[in-house]
């Protein structure tokens, strides 16, 4: 009990807070970042560390971030391994600001990890920031969770856009939809329901659902094409179902127009092997980043610089995968606000994150800005929406 | 009786270590050491059913979950006592495997492990399912760790004394179980039914029980985990963490309980220490890592630390017999076989007889130290 007593009052260093600048000194930036490195999720989230990490050394290589009290910092970057386990994500956390003294922890990948994640911000009083995830809870109550902020668009803003799709269709048409049986495939529902609010596009009558675990969707298609909808959501999250589904409304000779979500929208993993690139009229899905293979921005100057920096600092991320673009994007987000900090503490950190505003984050889309002031809403709060044809992707224009 | 005393300075002064180490650490360091003594446990419980009674399971993270889950609705949604929570998170997962096991253990060989790779696969979509009482696949956020205030302890060190307690007790229970009747009769089981049934231990309520005692000490590893890190989600139950559980456990020694604590150490650790070497090959060196850690020691390594022991102290008895012959390998279970099934004939072990004379009592390597004491007695 006395050695209990003893060192209550020996260990109170180190503990965060406000007053003093942990993770930075006159010359660096000390942040972290927690991804899956291995496990099932390691390319995405190697290719999310490489991302950022060649942003960064790339900002190093040029001197630096100059920051407002008129010093340039270089960024020194800590990366862990979580395996895509929540547990080991908080304690990366933990390890990241108490062991090496990270001013923040940016850009961290998953939804439940950076749940777990949360309530460890809020108790240490470190930033979490431009969490990598589509969930709508990392940016809606800052007032509850102060120390934390999402980065890219949410689900239900990806379920709005695609509501345009149905809406430009300018008659009165029926959406079929099929959705993840969980809170994902809810809040991509919610955002259509919003988009298609007062416009003559209804919901079928029925709506399917899926498990992430299941072998096929072809029972829940064959209901939806029943219904004769004119138009299918097929909020398919789970690459091998959207093929399954796409096929199977191949199959019933079922051709509604098709929207499809991010995850599940890609040319060569989705469209081609279920055959649906050649058989439906139209297809369209949303993004917000410029996809470095899209041959339209060969010739971007963000594209080039973005492909070339990732060949030099990260050559063993696959800079292909969206999560390279948006580390890399979130990379430059972060380096925006560590630029207009108007002092060096992690509140003023989160002051500055909060009033950021910035209309030239490179690998945007033209039109996606990043605005995390609007209190609520994930920093890059606007998807575009794109048709696919001849063989590719295309931003719509709208009609 | 040298080695007894040897053992029981060991294990004062590493009680003596755990207890003083929190006090002079980082939050950090307290957390991983909680984490261990969680995975450990539910390593341990995974043992009772795969090393104990040989039926491998791939149930273990949905009763992590299910403990898990338990924890943080019934204290942090309910509001019940902690004491409670936890019964609820060992009886629940109890109940659930029980009634899983009643079915499961009229499947004879890889039948049991077949079926139970189905429970994180319904457990990962019940959860998400049912969002309004688990939150979805956003999880759960619960701290239900409280530091009551006669202590003076900081948040991160109760919880450590917390959860290494906790985990003590469990340990010592199976220990305990392992070492009497109870385990006897399960070696029995997994090394011929047919043989245990003659004696009189009906091979399917035995490996119920071994299966509703795994799931019990599973959900209570998830309530543990829940007291450490405050959260649960889906992603607790997934097959993926029932895997990891399975190979810590063959790496840290199927069939012992000092091998349950290993696994837990390795399961926290090894990721680490892999990824300090390399952060991007971390995959690659943690495989490395259990290949060859199963190559040197292929019995896991709480068996290779008590082969290691014998030797030194024969070593030291009389003049050096050596270390054990490379045939030897698997004559950690000799001790049960012996005690629990003459009749059998033993099918693997060449070396047997020739080391019988020098073994004291069945004081041979067993891969828990414990086991010893107990059939010298008998």
């Amino acid at each position: 009990m006395m050695g209990m007593a003893l060192t209550a009052c020996g260990r109170d260093e180190s503990s965060g807070g406000t007053q003093s600048t942990p993770g930075i000194s006159d010359s660096t930036v000390k942040i972290g970042i927690s991804v899956p490195l291995s496990g099932p999720v390691s390319d995405a989230g190697t290719a999310q560390l490489g991302g950022a990490k060649a942003y960064y050394e790339a900002i190093n290589a040029a001197g630096g971030v100059r920051m407002r009290d008129g010093k340039t910092r270089k960024i020194e970057l800590t990366s862990y391994d979580d395996g895509y386990e929540p547990g080991r994500s908080a304690q990366n956390f933990r390890r990241l600001v108490q062991q090496d003294g990270a001013l923040a922890v940016v850009g961290g990948l998953g939804t439940a990890q950076n749940a777990a994640v949360l309530p460890v911000a809020k108790e240490l009083g470190v930033p979490q920031v431009f969490v990598a995830s589509g969930a709508s809870l990392f940016s809606a109550k800052p007032a509850d969770n102060p120390w934390t902020i999402g980065w890219q668009p949410t689900y239900e803003a990806e379920g709005e856009a695609l509501a345009q799709a149905a809406i430009a269709l300018n008659r009165p048409v029926t959406v079929a939809v099929l959705r993840q049986n969980d809170d994902l495939g809810k809040a991509f529902l919610n955002g259509f329901n919003k988009g298609i609010e007062g416009s003559q596009v209804k919901l079928a009558g029925t709506i399917q659902t899926y498990e992430a675990a299941d072998t096929t969707v072809d029972s829940q298609i064959t209901n939806l094409a029943a219904t004769k909808a004119e138009v299918l959501l097929s909020a398919v999250a789970v690459v091998r179902l959207q093929i399954s589904a796409l096929t199977k409304a191949r199959e019933l000779n079922w051709k509604p127009v098709v929207l499809l979500p991010g995850f599940t929208q890609g040319f060569s993993t989705v469209l081609k092997p279920s055959g649906a690139d050649a058989y439906f009229d139209q297809i369209y899905s949303t993004g917000f980043v410029k996809i470095p293979s899209d041959p339209q921005w060969s010739s971007d100057q963000a594209v080039t610089e973005f492909t070339g920096r990732m060949k030099q600092y990260s050559p063993q991320a696959n800079a292909n995968l969206p999560n390279a673009v948006w580390g890399y994007a979130t990379a430059a987000t972060f380096v925006r606000a560590l630029e207009t900090m108007d002092g060096l503490t992690r509140q003023n950190l989160m002051d500055a994150i909060r009033k950021l505003k910035a209309d030239d984050i490179p690998m945007l889309l033209p039109g996606v800005t990043v605005d995390a002031s609007a209190a609520g809403k994930s920093p890059v709060n606007v998807t575009k929406l794109f048709k696919f044809a001849d063989g590719k992707y295309s931003l719509a224009q709208p009609s | 009786m040298r080695r007894t005393w040897y053992r029981a300075g060991a294990l004062a002064a590493g009680i003596i270590v755990l207890a003083v180490l929190p006090l002079n650490s980082t939050p950090y360091t307290n957390y991983q050491v909680a984490l261990v003594a969680t995975y450990a446990v539910a390593i341990l419980g995974l043992n009772l059913v795969s090393g104990y009674a040989g039926q491998i399971s791939l149930g273990q993270s949905a009763f992590f979950g299910l403990g898990g889950y338990c924890a943080a609705i019934a204290t942090a949604r309910a509001g019940w006592p902690l004491p409670a929570s936890f019964l609820l998170a060992c009886a629940l997962p109890a109940a659930v495997g029980l009634l899983i096991a009643i079915p499961a253990v009229r499947l004879r060989g890889h039948g049991l492990a077949i079926f139970t790779l189905a429970l994180p696969l319904i457990g990962v979509a019940l959860a998400k399912r049912f969002l309004d009482l688990t939150g979805g696949s956003e999880g759960l956020s619960a701290r239900i760790a409280r530091v009551p205030g006669w202590t003076g302890l900081d948040i991160d060190q109760w919880t450590y004394y917390v959860v290494l307690a906790i985990a003590g007790a469990l340990f010592l229970l199976a220990r305990n179980m392992v070492t009497g009747r109870l385990g006897r009769a399960l070696s029995t089981v997994r090394e011929n039914e047919v043989v245990a049934a003659s004696m009189g231990i009906s091979p399917r309520r035995y490996k119920a029980l071994a299966f509703a005692m795994a799931a019990a000490y599973g959900g209570a590893a998830g309530w543990l985990y829940v007291y450490t890190i405050g959260f649960v989600s889906p992603v607790e139950m997934e097959l993926l963490l029932s895997i990891n559980l399975l190979a810590m456990m063959i790496v840290g020694g199927m069939g012992s309980v000092l091998g349950s604590l290993l696994g837990g150490v390795l399961y926290v650790y090894v990721p680490i220490v892999a990824g300090t070497v390399d952060p991007v090959r971390t995959t690659l060196l943690y495989g490395a890592i259990l290949v060859l850690v199963l190559f040197l020691a292929p019995g896991g390594i709480a068996r290779a630390l008590h082969r290691t022991g014998d030797w030194l102290s024969d070593l030291r008895a009389r003049k050096g017999p050596g270390p054990p012959a490379p045939g030897d390998r698997d004559l950690g279970d000799d001790w049960r076989r012996r005690a629990s099934a003459p009749e059998e004939t033993r099918k693997v072990h060449g070396a047997t007889t020739q080391r019988l004379p020098r073994a004291r009592g069945g004081d041979r390597d067993d891969g828990n130290g414990s086991h010893r004491l107990r059939t010298r007695r008998e």
